[in-house]
């Protein structure tokens, strides 16, 4: 282990994290990358090598965190729709989260991030411990990857194409002639107040209001969605990391015990292109069916431990009933 | 064949490095039992193993066999470190210590594959047990599958003459193999960092805009920088050429929400070869469910 932490300025790291920049360790350890061969990745074996198949060569594990606070609203009762304050809190940390994963790409020079990995984290909840409409959470949103250096893609210079696509896509995309060429994300919080309607009477059927909310919200991102992937000059988007969640929270205004509804939709995708002046090598075809036998894949920690704690619960019934019969014969 | 030449597609072995056959290493450090396990296992050409029936069968595919399941475990007090209260920062005593304690447990079992004549592990687990009995106790404990390279060579150890470890699955293994890469060692990097308390987010409270917080970005950053810093240096160090798989996991252990631990660990590799070409794969359908 190399000698324990060198000491780094704090005041001018903060600075820079202020700014949307990256602390001074990670700059540090980033520039110290370029000056030798070793690269780091998160790579699994098989993704490792297929990203060689596809002239492309692995730099750096690089990553991207913010931790945010989510501003109090303290009047917003009474009222359905998108809580802009929130949604924008959510981009944000978002954003800011995926430029320094950028800002470390460019920083090895590479021309792409793949196998982007999104992690976003409820660090405390707000005062009324109920999420909702109040605001005032503390969320942790982080992003980790792998920057690879793929002469191929184009892009501007010095701007690396983000991409959650795992090697073993991101392979088989560039063996079809297409490339990566932008990473938009959205994401959007609807509230509906009282969505039961006023708890005395409830009519049987379809919740038209959660229905309408759902709909509505998806919508406002997927708009987003495909205007920047236009932006990014995409032909589609795939590899779309979507997330719709629905919520009941206590509406909590003077006492009121009606549920207010939360939902929130959560997209990223990764925008793709046709390479230009591609000539496929081969005929594409439909590929064929296997089943599979042998199983080749990946053995990850733990994979293999299915359905164990139904067993370890059962066990534990088991003795439960022992003891009593046990006391019983005493 | 002589019994110390290399495979035809193995790597070198160092010159500098006499090759000192493994049972006469000492293993000190080991139980009695272990060493009679051991021991009694290498007298009668008897193997355990924790490998599927696939990974069994591809590891003897690219010329190993499997000797038998090794072990390493280091049962540690965690202390604690006093930090002050509303300050982010590392605890160095701690990172250490825990560092050190998954040391012992990886020497361990080295140490046992050592005793079985292996070049090295694979499949390494690396678990962090908490017991009822002890409180502040935790168990580190590493586990794999000691092999050894079926023409009985040194060529595949670690760079320091011990066996390599690695957490490749058979799998794996046996794919990097055939793309002319061996794998050094299982490297590892860890960071204990203390997170200020609420002070700052209860004068935020008040706040009503949407911020960053840039202290508690640092501050986190900074742990998972650092962790990955002593991976890196870790597989510098193996001389190795890269490291793959690499995972950063955070985990209490003891302490309570404010005390944090970063790890990072991966598999470094080296090339045994310039042709890093694997068959082109075809791209297939899987009807399984």
């Amino acid at each position: 282990m190399r000698a324990p932490t060198s000491q780094i300025d704090l005041r001018s790291s903060l600075h820079s994290i202020s700014q949307g920049g990256l602390p001074t360790r990670a700059k540090e350890r980033l520039a110290d990358e370029s000056t030798h061969k070793l690269f780091t990745s998160d790579l699994s074996v098989n993704e490792f090598l297929l990203t060689r198949e596809i002239r492309a060569e692995v730099i750096s594990q690089v990553m991207g965190s913010s931790i945010y606070h989510i501003g109090k609203i303290p009047d917003y009762k009474g009222k359905t729709g998108e809580i802009r304050q929130i949604s924008e809190a959510h981009r944000d940390s978002r954003r800011r989260a995926l430029s320094r994963l950028f800002q470390e790409a460019q920083i090895v020079r590479a021309d792409a991030v793949i196998g982007v990995r999104l992690q976003e984290r409820l660090i405390t909840v707000g005062s009324h411990g109920k999420g909702g409409d109040d605001g005032d959470e503390v969320i942790e949103f982080t992003v980790v990857g792998t920057a690879i250096r793929a002469p191929w893609i184009v892009h501007a210079d010095n701007t690396p194409v983000i991409t959650d696509l795992n090697g073993q896509d991101f392979w088989a995309l560039a063996r079809e002639g297409f490339e990566p060429c932008g990473f938009p994300f959205d994401f959007c919080r609807y509230h509906v107040w009282h969505v039961m309607g006023n708890g005395l009477w409830t009519p049987g059927g379809e919740i038209t209001s959660a229905h309408d909310a759902i709909e509505k919200a998806r919508i406002s991102v997927e708009r987003s969605i495909t205007a920047q992937a236009e932006k990014f000059g995409a032909e589609f988007v795939v590899g779309s990391d979507i997330k719709v969640t629905a919520k009941e929270v206590p509406c909590g205004f003077e006492k009121c015990e009606l549920n207010d509804l939360d939902v929130d939709v959560s997209w990223f995708g990764t925008a793709v292109r046709r390479i230009p002046d591609f000539k496929p090598p081969h005929q594409a075809n439909v590929p064929p069916l296997v089943l599979g036998m042998m199983k080749l894949g990946k053995k990850k920690r733990g994979d293999f431990i299915e359905g164990e704690e139904d067993e370890s619960k059962k066990l534990e019934e088991l003795a439960k009933k022992m003891e009593e019969s046990a006391g019983e014969g005493e | 064949m002589s019994q110390n030449q290399p495979p035809p597609h193995g790597p070198q072995a160092p010159h500098d490095q006499p090759f000192i056959p493994p049972n006469q290493a000492p293993a000190a450090d080991l139980p009695v039992h272990a060493r009679e396990r051991l021991a009694l296992m290498r007298q009668q050409h008897f193997f355990t193993s924790d490998l599927s029936v696939n990974e069994f069968l591809l590891v003897r595919d690219v010329g190993f066999q499997p000797l038998g399941l090794v072990m390493g475990s280091s049962i540690y007090h965690i202390g604690m470190q006093l930090a002050r209260w509303g300050k982010n920062m590392e605890m160095t005593t701690l990172t250490q210590a825990l560092y050190h304690a998954r040391e012992l447990a990886m020497t361990r079992m080295e140490e046992e594959a050592d005793a079985l004549g292996a070049d090295g592990i694979i499949g390494v687990r690396l678990e962090v047990n908490i017991h009822a009995w002890g409180s502040d106790v935790v168990e580190f404990l590493a586990i794999g599958t000691g092999v050894r390279h079926a023409q009985g060579t040194a060529g595949y150890r670690a760079p320091n003459g011990k066996p390599f470890t690695s957490d490749l699955s058979g799998q794996d293994f046996w794919t990097i193999l055939r793309a002319g890469y061996r794998p050094v060692g299982f490297v590892m990097g860890n960071c204990v960092y203390h997170i200020a308390h609420q002070g700052l987010i209860q004068w935020l409270s008040t706040a009503t805009q949407n911020m960053e917080l840039p202290n508690y970005t640092q501050a986190l950053y900074d742990a998972r920088e650092l962790a990955m810093e002593r991976m890196q240096a870790e597989a510098l160090a193996l001389g190795a050429e890269g490291v793959v798989g690499v995972t950063i996991d955070e985990s209490n252990h003891t302490w309570g929400s404010h005390i944090l631990e970063f790890s990072a660990v991966g598999t470094a590799v080296t090339a045994i070869s310039q042709n890093h070409q694997i068959p082109t794969p075809s791209l297939v359908l899987t009807v399984n469910d």
